[in-house]
């Protein structure tokens, strides 16, 4: 979002003074454990000092409110004995997400109203903030409900919400819609965000520079969200040179987005509606290849929805379709769909999960079954199912198997369901892992033995890769993997303003020689985490490109 | 919110800045006195009575020495605004001093005031309760007190709380220090002038 446009900037700006001065910390941790407490209807207040002109008592140095696991410091408490009224004049708090900042609150029969709220994720100062002028906070339900706040990044408004309510515990991303999180924990313990920015560098195509939905700031009392792509790619390969051009709105209803790709002898296009269970598509080139022989272009019309239905989910679908699959590199022409096929479908498909959990045991069975009829073609069938378990007390095991068929394969690709017949299975006991896959129809085998001991500066993971493809020709190599992968995650950094480094090194037994070597490096600011990394794969292994790689990373501290 | 309860409390305790025994005479009890010290005492105890002060001494054992000393065992004061009972009582004439241990105190404002010991500096209109200082209503425990009726102060040193219906405040550390003052209102801070927190800390030392 706007972080990448930021580091785009970053260079150009002299750096703002990040390091606000905090007001200074009280001595006791615990409002409860402040030298003088009284006890109130909807609450402890508590400060160093008080005094009681005969009807209100007002804490001050170091004052604070506790109730219901929310702590306040204030510079000044007015607790009036005859009304059970609190009064907080410029206070601040912290959960374990969130610090508030308030310009006044009033808390009386249960119910806590502020005004002027400031509240960040940041360890300290406020480059990303939700601002509101009026607050308030059921002291028994623990919600925050803040009204007409907006969502800023480094003083760049990214959302404005009518009504927004957080729980003060939950985790950021749940909390703050506006937020572009991927809702995982990443590498550096925080908070995962998507970051729109691309940077890469390759030395056989050059630079990869630019941005990838965008968002833009929204305007007053607009509820759509809209994002913009500007990307250029492989800069030094003319072959291989694109400049990607996008825009997206999305709302609640729906979304509508756009895209188009310049290459170098020819450009795509592609554009999607969607509208409820309504969608239009049209792409010239979805697999965004490079080469002319894996080109597949697709113009559709269609309506999906998903039902509830005991236990069940049925999707049925309709779709008005023409797709263009030109597989000039696959020698095995195995379907209709190949080269051109264009016509109306009607499907359905049915899912039926089942899940027990007993204690450390749990056991998952999903039986699926998809039907397509075609205009100008012969049904399709596929059916297939998921099975699940695992156990998991001291140490903890978990297989995996899936199984489907069709009866061939279809019209279209996107009811497609592969064939599939695969197992894995995995076994773990304190810090050892260990891992097998088999896929009966590749016929590949796949294992790996993890050891993760906990360091105290952070997780060291040695972990032996194994893959044999037993339908390759003997002394393929690149159907084997023999690699050792040692890398160290460091503990998430702890304090602001530093770094720390994350190597990883790979060694192949199969060709004896080091099959990849790499380091991110990351810096905690008072908000973010910021990485960078650099990867080279001297030695590729299957699916990947013997190439050097940057990355780049952000998440909220 | 608390400090009206314990304007009621520095009330009770002028009934011992009071307690002047100017001129005292026995109502009651058995009397043996020593010629040689001057010393009265009264084993099988007695009562001694104040009329000009309406102070009124009943103790199991007492023994007095007059413009020098009363000394009283399982003693009640009783005043006209409540009554204060001693495990142990003794006055000294010289410097107005009142030494109290196991003290108890009813009134019809306070109920059930208790403390391990108690001075009142009488010349100086200063008592000095220490050691469990309770009251059952209002709730109120601290471990010393000190009141100076001249000045219509109150000072409570160490940890103290005190309960009033939904509310309640609390002094949680040993070196708490409240001073609470009554005049037209009753007003306290814990912020203690250093002066009037050193001159009301000295009576408290005596003790």
């Amino acid at each position: 979002m706007v972080h990448g446009l930021l580091l785009l900037l970053l260079p150009l700006l002299p750096l703002p003074a990040l390091a606000q001065a905090d007001t200074p910390a009280p001595p006791f941790e615990k409002c409860e454990d402040a030298p003088y407490l009284a006890e109130t209807p909807d609450g402890v207040v508590g400060g160093v000092n008080v005094e009681y002109d005969g009807s209100v008592a007002v804490f001050s140095d170091g004052a604070c409110f506790a109730s219901r696991g929310i702590q306040l410091w204030a510079r000044e408490i007015r607790f009036d004995q005859a009304t059970g009224e609190v009064r907080l004049e410029a206070f601040t708090a912290q959960t374990r997400t969130y610090r508030f900042r308030a310009r006044t609150g009033v808390v009386r029969a249960r119910l806590f109203r502020a005004r002027g709220i400031g509240l960040t994720t940041c360890k300290c100062g406020e480059d990303l903030r939700l601002v509101a002028e009026e607050a308030h906070f059921d002291t028994e339900s623990g919600l925050l409900v803040l009204a007409d706040s907006e969502l800023a990044v480094y003083g760049l408004e990214l959302a404005h919400f009518d009504q927004l309510r957080l729980a003060i515990d939950q985790p950021v991303a749940e909390a703050i819609p506006g937020l572009p999180s991927t809702g995982g924990t990443g590498s550096g313990g925080g908070t995962v965000l998507n970051v729109p920015l691309r940077f890469g560098y390759s030395f056989s195509d050059g630079l990869t520079l630019g941005f990838e939905d965008l968002p833009l700031p929204p305007r007053a009392g607009e509820t759509a969200s809209s994002t913009l792509t500007l990307l250029v790619s492989n800069l030094s390969n003319p072959e291989t040179r694109t400049l990607t051009l996008g825009a997206a709105v999305a709302d609640a209803g729906g979304s509508v987005r756009f895209r188009t790709v310049l290459r170098h002898r020819w450009f795509d296009l592609e554009a999607r509606l969607e509208s409820g269970p309504f969608f239009l598509t049209g792409d010239t080139n979805r697999d965004e290849a490079v080469a002319a022989g894996a080109r597949y272009s697709l113009f559709e019309l269609g309506w999906r929805d998903t039902f509830a239905l005991e236990g069940a989910r049925l999707s049925p679908f309709v779709r008005l379709a023409e797709e263009q699959t030109v597989s000039d590199d696959n020698p095995q022409a195995h379907s209709p769909g190949d080269a051109y096929v264009g016509g109306l479908t009607v499907g359905a498909e049915l899912r039926y999960p089942f899940e027990l959990k007993e204690g450390p045991a749990a056991f998952r069975l999903e039986p699926w079954v998809l039907g397509a009829v075609y205009t100008h073609d012969s049904p399709y069938v596929a059916a297939g199912l998921r099975l699940e378990g695992g156990y998991s007390e001291g140490f903890s095991w978990r297989i995996a198997y899936e199984y489907s068929l069709q009866n061939r394969p279809s019209a279209y690709r996107y009811e497609r369901r592969e064939p599939t017949s695969r197992f894995a299975g995995e076994l773990g006991y304190a810090d050892l892992t260990a891992h097998a896959s088999f896929d009966f129809l590749d016929r590949e085998l796949g294992a790996s033995l993890r050891y993760a001991p906990k360091l105290p500066d952070g997780v060291l993971t040695a972990e032996f890769r194994y893959r044999n493809d037993l339908d390759a020709p003997p002394g393929d190599a690149f159907a084997q993997q023999r690699e050792l992968v040692v890398d160290f995650n460091p503990n998430p950094i702890a304090c602001t303003f530093s770094f720390a480094a994350a190597p990883t090194l790979g060694f192949d037994f199969l060709r004896g020689g080091m099959s990849r070597a790499g380091l991110e490096l990351r810096y905690a600011d008072c908000c973010f985490v910021w990485k960078v990394g650099y990867q080279h794969v001297f030695l590729s292994q299957t699916g990947e490109a013997a190439t050097g790689r940057f990355t780049f990373g952000l998440e909220l501290r | 919110m608390k400090k009206n309860a314990l304007l009621l409390l520095v009330a009770s305790t002028l009934v011992l800045t009071a307690g002047r025994f100017s001129s005292f005479s026995v109502e009651s009890g058995e009397q043996e006195l020593d010629l040689g010290t001057g010393v009265t005492t009264m084993p099988k105890g007695g009562v001694l009575v104040d009329n000009r002060n309406g102070l009124r001494l009943e103790g199991s054992y007492i023994q007095f020495k007059q413009e020098e000393f009363i000394r009283a065992r399982n003693a009640t004061l009783r005043g006209s605004d409540g009554n204060f009972a001693a495990a142990s009582l003794e006055y000294v004439f010289r410097g107005e001093q009142l030494r109290l241990s196991g003290v108890r105190y009813s009134s019809s404002a306070v109920k059930g005031l208790t403390s391990n010991s108690g001075l009142g500096l009488l010349a100086e209109n200063v008592v000095v309760l220490k050691g469990n200082v309770r009251s059952q209503d209002p709730q109120l425990e601290a471990s010393t007190l000190v009141i100076d009726t001249a000045r219509n102060q109150a000072l409570v040193l160490g940890g103290f709380s005190y309960k009033d219906g939904q509310s309640s405040f609390k002094g949680q550390r040993d070196d708490s220090t409240l001073l609470i003052e009554f005049k037209s209102k009753t007003t306290a801070t814990t912020k203690v002038p250093a002066d009037v927190l050193g001159r009301l800390r000295s009576y408290a030392n005596k003790l």
